[in-house]
């Protein structure tokens, strides 16, 4: 197993808990706000999932660096300029700023979901359009806040379903 | 010996950034968990500290005879003339910025029941966490003009 | 008790000497650029221009704030001297990340 076979590895199992963390925090959080109140133990779920988001977070961005670096050393510095790259870039950054907005509840839970969700799951399909893909930087963040009016939309949509207003 | 030093300065960095991010969340939350705050900051502190030396060694040593030549003859010039002059300045409040967060966290009393002086430390977390992401994303724009 | 006033004074020192760290970083840096006297007395002194500003920009900040600390008397938590700590560091920011922007793109050389 060589190291680019190994970063791959970490960074597929960083994403997928990733991924499954912010759509099982999704559902999670749905589910808890249907009856309005929070309680101990629904708390105590979102923590372990958030717990989960957290880990596949950190080995998905180090395993992420861990690339850029191998493409350094090995003569593949134009990889590092990749326009698709920097879009999962900007992604990843939304990722984490938001995370800190919403805990200091300066966004409104709908839109700090949607776009939460929207994030993980748009650095995902990015990142397979990284390398012969042929999209430029604005085309995918363009692409990317539609996706994110169109899930607060559906996520609107579910939540009046099942009950939920805020 | 140059690799490593490379590859050391690069980890040791994210894991800076890393810490001084989880710094922000604890101060941001309603409750402040003191000891993972503590540790947190002391950890990007020491973190930025041996990024510091680290990239300095291969900065001193290599970066300017090998480096610097090749992207200044290259298509991205600015790479270095504004990127990495940014950088290498600015990494240099790092240490200072991160320590002074560290030392407030020893006072965890004063964190939780002053929140003028809880800003503050938030407001300096935030520009630690700012500066160390901003010269991390630096790095790779420096590193992918060396062509 | 005794624990507590110490660090509050080392933290008011050391947000002093922070300040004229960071002052002194930027100002160095943007000076060393515009006089070239000043950046070959650096490298001469320290190896290299850029080891001479970050062991100076140390030595004020450590130094000095220790000094600074031991002497302090008030036992008041140092806000306001937090929070100019950190509005000059976010205008050093600005000031060096614009002063090589405009050297790169506006003058030239």
């Amino acid at each position: 197993m060589d190291l680019h076979f190994f970063l791959i590895l970490v960074h597929i199992v960083g994403t997928v808990l990733g991924v499954g963390g912010a759509t099982f925090a999704e559902i999670f959080l749905l589910k808890s706000l249907r009856d309005g109140v929070v309680d101990p133990h629904e708390t105590s779920t979102l923590r372990t999932v958030y717990m989960v988001l957290r880990i596949g977070l950190t080995l998905a961005i180090i395993s992420g660096f861990g690339f850029l670096v191998l493409y350094r050393l090995e003569g593949h510095a134009s990889y590092l300029y990749n326009e698709a790259l920097w879009a999962k870039i900007v992604i990843i950054l939304v990722i984490l700023v938001n995370a800190l907005v919403l805990t200091a509840h300066r966004v409104p839970m709908w839109l700090g979901s949607a776009l939460s969700l929207t994030s993980w799951y748009a650095a995902l399909i990015v990142g397979y359009l990284i390398g012969p893909g042929d999209y430029g930087f604005f085309e995918i963040l363009g692409y990317y806040v539609v996706a994110v009016a169109g899930v607060a939309a559906a996520l609107f949509i579910v939540r009046r379903l099942i009950g939920i207003h805020y | 010996m140059l690799t490593l030093a490379l590859i050391l300065h690069v980890i040791l960095g994210l894991i800076a950034v890393g810490a001084s991010y989880a710094a922000v969340m604890l101060l941001l939350k309603r409750t402040i968990a003191s000891r993972w705050l503590t540790w947190s900051a002391g950890t990007a502190f020491l973190a930025y500290l041996l990024s510091w030396l680290t990239g300095g060694y291969y900065y001193v040593v290599y970066y300017g005879f090998s480096v610097k030549p090749i992207i200044k003859a290259g298509a991205y010039p600015w790479a270095h003339g504004v990127v990495m002059e940014v950088k290498e300045h600015i990494f240099l409040f790092l240490p200072v910025l991160a320590f002074l967060v560290f030392l407030a966290t020893l006072l965890p009393h004063e964190l939780e029941t002053d929140s003028m002086f809880r800003r503050s430390i938030l407001l300096l977390s935030v520009i630690v966490f700012v500066l160390g992401l901003a010269i991390a994303l630096g790095g790779i724009i420096v590193s992918g003009a060396v062509r | 008790m005794q624990a507590r006033n110490l660090r509050t004074k080392l933290l008011s020192g050391l947000a002093i000497s922070g300040t004229l760290s960071v002052l002194f970083v930027t100002v160095v840096t943007i000076a060393a650029e515009l006089y070239p006297p000043l950046k070959n007395w650096l490298a001469s002194t320290f190896t290299h221009h850029w080891v001479g500003k970050g062991v100076i920009a140390m030595a004020i900040f450590f130094l000095l704030g220790l000094l600074l600390g031991f002497l302090w008397r008030s036992e008041r938590i140092p806000t306001g001297l937090l929070m100019i700590c950190a509005w000059v560091a976010i205008l050093g920011t600005v000031a060096i990340s614009g002063f090589y922007v405009y050297e790169a793109f506006f003058v030239t050389h």
